[in-house]
């Protein structure tokens, strides 16, 4: 095994060479941009689902007629509270206004802390509406009267309080034009683990348009689709990968001929092959951690600060203007992205540094 | 007393059992004792770069031995060979061959890099090889700037570094002026006092008639003539 | 839905695949290398062999490296794909979900023993004038690639089968009835369990391999009941809860690696200088030292959490 001063030397000679490596460095930092990118977008998403799931209660109960979801009334509330395990039922408003004038739905959410005269809306609704000129207060337009109300406040979008307008419970019953008994869905609470999954299959059996959803189905449903996303994803980038290891082995392999002769040197002085090999692979570790540390870096900046433009319309489609990115770096993430770029760019560069070391000496000196 | 170096019937043969066979060296035998010095002898082309580059263990002979020390180092794998190369063996050569865009300094310390020596250690050490190759003055210089008297000075000092017992030369002054030859042909007899074991390859006459050469042998065609 | 669509298992085949290609094409090296090799030879082939030798030796230290991160890797996957897999709530459902996870696990780390012990081999290989053991490391690399192609095979079949729908079970439930060897109880288990790593510690000191060998085998077969039947219990503090995966997640603050690696790590130090022996017939015993080093780790980090559970509550589990 060799010491610092090997590696020192290494570096050193990185250093002087460091133009032969310039290509691949930002080559090879920009496909890690790009997925560590990707990553950072779908897993912060899907937190943020996690986290809104993980608010409500551990069974949704939602009411299915002729394949639409209609309203539930009070009296299922209270057949639900008989349910052995069943804590609580929460019911709960919540729905869409048709903003006709721009011909698009917001999101109408219940936040109790709200007075009967304001509301809240996230960024981006806030902005669309300055552009109609309604920058104090807001009017909704219900069938036969106008409901006017104070722009209190605008909040940050993520994934879930986009395209929302947050209203307390009188006003979204006004404005959704639902009845005071009635509920979008109900919430139930039941402290027991072990009993969701049997209490979300006796309640559609006691009510056969009653679909109850347990918390553990939603999240598993979230994860399928991100999996699957990020799956597909991940088949498609392994094609650019592959190219850019081959195009990485011819470049390193021209690099490398340019070098024989200092190459030769170093073995007539008493590097051995594995010593060549040894060279190289330090100094092609620190090319790619650097491009690897960066890019990783360059990203989160990308993403949790400058809400990735272009890479966000991919995800979110293109009505998504104003939505910030809850930061979330998971370890297990990093490892993912390390095995799946570092490693086999290492691998490309193994069989062109022993070609460069085992070159006849005399021959290579000329 | 055993020889430093001992040749045996030493062939190499290029492209061998092909039409372009070519035999660079035939049946060379020869011994250099550890505080000799051998001038090689011979026009470009007569083989005697090939005999050092052997005698180095740069390349493999087709058939023969070379004894040094008593270990046949033609034989010996990779690692040893150049664990060999590094510890026993300083090589000064026709273009140098110095590493461009490091230093002086830089270039005379890499065969102790490959050492487990403190930095200390092989500051010292570089420090005494400048000092013996008279370049001290200039280590912390690019190569690229040095005169090819310095850059030979450099490339002394750093076949010392490791305080070899064996230096090979293949024609050291063929880059110099008149001037700087003459100090090589003064170094030469530098080495002498630090017995050490040299083989010189030239075809410059300045190294005639010296007077503490022990042989000259000269070569022909990869034959040497006696 | 597939599971081939799952990041994890995408990018795990992804690079399983490139190890394959790299040691494929030494493959041929290997070969060649078998077929012609001649050390008296002076010819321009040999030389050439020779030369391989290293290309080929590069690329399995390479490989060795990349399959140790894979195994960690492998391992947190199994816990990602918990939540997908019905029922499961750590690797152990998963692992368990198919016939082959079991075999898979065990198989992965016998041929990361056989690679640990060619390494050695290689080593003491390396360090000979003649390249004395080069023929018996080869015929021993032909066998690795054919395992790890098998491997490979058996990587495939665990992940396709899977099931996504149907509920698996989980460490409550695979480890709830006490399945000790020879019909043990837990007590005279953890005894047993002592009076190996003490009868091991004196054969390292007295340098005897075949000896250790065999105190090894026993003792890792021992030490993974101990873990999940007795440390276990201790690192979750709970009496109930017996499972060997459990602790390698973050609630446990992954000392599940620790004591894993540490076992591993101490027995192939124990076993390898006996395969070492028969297999090229050099002594290494020099190893033994880090056999003795790791399981002292090892059993270290198990009596803790036992020691310590009793100092905080005055009672053993």
């Amino acid at each position: 095994m060799r010491n610092k001063s090997f590696i020192d030397f290494s570096v050193r000679l990185l250093i002087k060479e460091k133009k032969d490596y310039l290509f691949s460095f930002f080559i090879f930092a920009f496909i890690i941009f790009i997925v560590t990118a990707v990553l950072f977008i779908s897993n912060s998403i899907k937190r943020d689902l996690l986290v809104a799931l993980a608010n409500e209660g551990q069974v949704i109960v939602k009411n299915n007629k002729g394949g639409h979801y209609a309203p539930l009334n009070d009296a299922y509330l209270d057949a639900l509270l008989e349910i052995n395990g069943v804590d609580d039922v929460v019911g709960k408003v919540d729905g869409y206004y048709n903003f006709a004038q721009d011909r698009r739905y917001f999101h109408v959410v219940v936040e109790e802390d709200l007075n009967d005269s304001s509301i809240y809306v996230s960024e981006d609704v806030g902005e669309l509406l300055k552009k109609f000129k309604y920058e104090k207060e807001f009017n909704f337009l219900v069938k036969d009267t106008l409901i006017t109300l104070d722009i209190a406040k605008v909040v940050a979008s993520n994934i879930i309080s986009n395209n929302t307008i947050f209203v307390n419970e009188y006003n979204a019953r006004r404005v959704l034009e639902m009845d005071d008994d009635a509920y979008s869905y109900f919430v139930l609470k039941v402290p027991n683990e072990d009993e969701i999954e049997n209490i979300a299959l006796k309640i559609p059996k006691l009510y056969p348009n009653l679909v109850a959803l347990p918390d553990y189905e939603v999240e598993s449903d979230y994860d399928h689709l991100y999996y699957y996303k990020g799956g597909i994803f991940m088949i498609l980038y392994i094609v650019s990968l592959v190219s850019f290891f081959i195009l990485l082995k011819n470049q390193i392999s021209s690099v490398y001929g340019s070098r024989r002769k200092e190459i030769a040197i170093l073995r007539s002085i008493g590097f051995s092959i594995s010593d060549i090999i040894l060279l190289k692979f330090i100094q092609n570790s620190i090319v790619v951690f650097g491009a690897y540390f960066m890019a990783i870096i360059l990203s989160y900046l990308y993403v949790f600060f400058f809400d990735a433009p272009l890479l966000r319309n991919i995800f979110l489609g293109e009505h998504v203007t104003h939505i910030s990115f809850t930061p979330v770096v998971d370890i297990k993430m990093l490892f993912l992205i390390f095995i799946f770029t570092v490693i086999p760019y290492l691998a490309s560069i193994l069989i062109p540094s022993w070609k460069l070391a085992i070159e006849d000496i005399s021959e290579a000196m000329k | 007393m055993k020889p430093k170096i001992a040749i045996e019937h030493l062939y190499k043969i290029y492209n061998e059992g092909k039409e372009s066979e070519f035999a660079a060296l035939k049946d060379i035998t020869l011994s250099v004792g550890a505080d000799e010095i051998i001038i090689l002898k011979g026009v470009s082309g007569s083989g005697k770069s090939t005999l050092l580059s052997l005698m180095a263990a740069f390349s493999k002979p087709s058939r023969g031995t070379i004894l040094i020390d008593g270990e046949n180092i033609s034989k010996l794998p990779d690692i040893f060979a150049s664990k060999f190369r590094n510890k026993e063996i300083g090589f000064i050569f026709q273009s140098f061959n110095l590493i461009e865009g490091l230093s002086v300094s830089e270039n005379v310390r890499i065969p102790l890099v490959l050492e487990p020596l403190e930095k200390k250690e092989i500051d010292q050490k570089v420090e005494k090889a400048l000092q013996l190759a008279n370049i001290a003055h200039k280590s912390q210089q690019n190569i690229a700037d040095l005169s090819g008297g310095e850059k030979q000075r450099c490339a002394i000092a750093r076949a010392l570094v490791n305080n070899p017992s064996i230096i090979f030369a293949d024609e050291p002054t063929a880059n110099l002026d008149k001037e700087n030859s003459l100090k090589f042909i003064e170094v030469l007899e530098k080495f002498k006092t630090l017995k050490k074991c040299v083989v010189v390859a030239t075809h410059d006459s300045l190294f005639d008639d010296l007077p503490f050469v022990s042989q000259y042998i000269n070569i022909t065609d990869g034959e040497l003539v006696l | 839905m597939s599971i081939f669509l799952l990041d994890s298992i995408v990018v795990m085949f992804f690079v399983e695949t490139v190890l394959l290609l790299l040691m494929g094409t030494s493959m041929f090296a290997v070969a060649k290398i078998l077929k012609y090799w001649n050390f008296d030879a002076s010819t321009t082939l040999q030389y050439a062999l020779e030369k391989k030798n290293y290309l080929v030796n590069t690329i399995i230290l390479f490989t060795i490296g990349v399959k140790i991160i894979l195994f960690v890797f492998f391992v947190k996957s199994l816990d990602d794909l918990a939540p997908l897999v019905p029922g499961a709530m750590c690797a152990t459902g998963v692992i368990g979900a198919n016939k082959f996870g079991n075999t898979l696990l065990i198989y992965k780390i016998f041929t990361l023993f056989l690679l640990g012990v060619w390494v050695v081999i290689n080593r003491l290989d390396l360090k000979t004038k003649k390249f004395d053991y080069l023929r018996k490391k080869y015929y021993l690399f032909i066998v690795i690639f054919a395992l790890l192609g098998i491997e490979f095979a058996l990587e495939l079949l665990y992940f396709t089968n899977i099931p996504l729908n149907t509920p698996v079970f989980c460490c409550s439930v695979v480890f709830v009835v006490e399945n000790l060897p020879f019909g043990l109880e837990t007590v005279d288990l953890v005894k047993i369990f002592y009076l190996l790593f003490v009868s091991i510690l004196v054969v390292d000191y007295f340098n005897k391999a075949s000896l250790s060998f065999v105190l090894n085998i026993l003792f890792l077969l021992l030490a993974y009941y101990c873990v999940t039947y007795f440390f276990g219990t201790y690192v979750y503090e709970e009496p109930n809860h017996k499972c060997p995966f459990c602790m390698l997640q973050k609630e446990y603050h992954y000392i599940g690696y620790l004591i894993w690696s540490t076992l591993f790590l101490g027995t192939y130090f124990g076993i390898s200088p006996h395969i070492i022996y028969s297999l090229i017939g050099k002594k290494y015993q020099r190893l033994l030292r880090y056999n003795a080093l790791f399981l002292t780790l090892f059993v270290a980090i198990c009596s803790y959490y036992v020691i310590s559970f009793y100092l905080r509550n005055g009672v053993f589990l």
